[in-house]
């Protein structure tokens, strides 16, 4: 690239004069522009932070003031409880126990008593098992192990109860009985 | 009368063998294919063999219900359904010959359930009764409520998974490089018995009231000082495998043998 001006191009700035004045006075105008507040939002701004100031002032003095958090606590634990682990995991099979355990004796009745028999002392097992599990979780909370023993047997009572249906229905497909309808519906 | 007393002892000695139904049958099938079995009451012997064959020799009680064997492509199912109802329990006891390298898949609610000579993967599930496997196989899956789940594996364990809740669980077998291993037992006790190299981490853990008993390298487990749960995390060889056993009430026993 060629760097250098053309000669006419020279001439023509040499001509040019050093300075020009404006053709009015500008500084009314701009004299007027700084007197303005430079934006809407600075005033609800400094309100909102003047409020926060205030308000954390007066909780960092209440909490400075306070002998003891304890009391506070213990009344926000009573207005919400919160649910324990072995609580929380047993809501979680909750409504499927609920709707196997309502359509057992309907089960029950397609089943030879001493099978059903069996069933039920096994139900038994794992809810005493269930307890126990619940008894060790609420000393040791984040115990993993316990944890999914207890999930384990939540599920495996729904595996019982699931295998006395797969009894039924073989059953009722014998012959030898009307066999239930559809043991814990599209939970299955 | 005489005549009438004989003709009652007769009668008296042959009525439980016209209750009692014979099975005898015989089906071909994949030597590598997938044998389902279930069953209500009874006892159920699996026996793993060289023949492209199922074999199913055995007895059960009752006329009412049925006992079906039907197969699919390269599954068999053996189903025994067999309740009078207002009778008494039917009761079956089967001995059924699967191809060696089946996949054994068997349910039974009641009774006792023993696996033997097989190499494919098994899975069992019983609620009430023992559940005992003797097998070459890498892949075992075994679950009981009341009753005791007992392995001795020729072969080493890939993936396995015992489970109890009131039984123990006692395994007697070796691990493969890799395996994913879990024992469980509720209120039963664990005994895991390892054969030959252990390259593992092994992971045992106890509720209130559980024990820790480590023959696999000594180490002390660790006690919790209020609940008196115990805890320990053995890394052995080059650690690949992964072996977790835990129970609330029981006795966790390792051992290398």
């Amino acid at each position: 690239m060629n760097d250098e001006r053309p000669e006419w191009l020279d001439k023509h700035l040499a001509a040019l004069p050093r300075e020009i004045n404006p053709g009015r006075d500008l500084w009314p105008d701009i004299a007027g522009r700084i007197r303005k507040p430079a934006r809407s939002w600075l005033p609800a701004a400094a309100l909102a932070a003047s409020v926060i100031l205030g308000v954390g002032a007066v909780w960092m003095a209440l909490r400075v003031q306070a002998p003891a958090p304890q009391p506070a606590v213990a009344v926000q634990q009573e207005s919400a409880p919160q649910e324990s682990v072995p609580e929380m995991m047993t809501a979680s099979f909750g409504p499927t126990r609920a709707r196997y355990s309502q359509e057992w004796p309907q089960v029950r009745e397609q089943i030879d008593p001493a099978t059903a028999a069996v069933i039920e002392r096994n139900l038994e097992i794992i809810r005493r098992a269930n307890a126990d599990l619940v008894l060790a979780l609420e000393q040791q909370p984040d115990n993993p192990a316990l944890r999914r023993l207890l999930r384990q047997t939540l599920a495996k009572e729904l595996d019982v109860y699931q295998q006395a249906w797969n009894v039924s229905r073989r059953m009722a497909s014998a012959g030898s009985g009307p066999g239930p309808g559809n043991f814990g519906g599209s939970l299955l | 009368m005489k005549k009438l007393c004989a003709l009652f002892l007769i009668a008296l000695w042959t009525l439980p063998a016209a209750a009692r139904d014979t099975i005898d049958r015989i089906i071909e099938a994949d030597p590598a294919g997938e044998i389902s079995i279930s069953v209500t009451n009874g006892t159920v012997r699996v026996i793993g063999w060289d023949e492209p064959k199922v074999k199913i020799q055995g007895s059960r009680t009752g006329e009412a219900g049925e006992f079906s064997v039907d197969k699919s492509e390269n599954s068999i199912y053996i189903e025994d359904s067999a309740y009078d109802h207002g009778g008494p329990a039917a009761e079956t006891d089967l001995t059924i010959h699967v191809p060696r390298n089946s996949t054994v898949d068997v349910e039974i609610i009641s009774g006792s359930l023993e696996i033997s000579g097989i190499k494919g993967e098994i899975e069992a599930a019983a609620v009430s009764g023992d559940v005992n496997v003797e097998a070459d196989s890498g892949r075992i899956s075994l679950e009981s409520v009341s009753g005791d789940v007992k392995v001795k594996n020729a072969g080493a364990l890939t993936r396995g998974s015992f489970t109890s809740v009131s039984g123990d669980v006692i395994i007697d077998g070796a691990l493969a490089d890799g395996a994913d291993v879990g024992l469980e037992s509720v209120s039963g006790n664990i005994t895991l018995s390892i054969h030959g190299e252990v390259n593992a981490r092994v992971r045992a853990e106890t509720g209130p009231g559980g024990e820790i008993k480590n023959g696999l390298d000594g180490k002390q487990p660790e006690r919790e000082r209020y609940s008196g749960s115990e805890s320990m995390t053995l890394r052995l060889g080059n650690s690949s495998a992964d072996v977790s056993a835990s129970v609330v009430t029981g006795t966790i026993t390792l051992e290398r043998k």
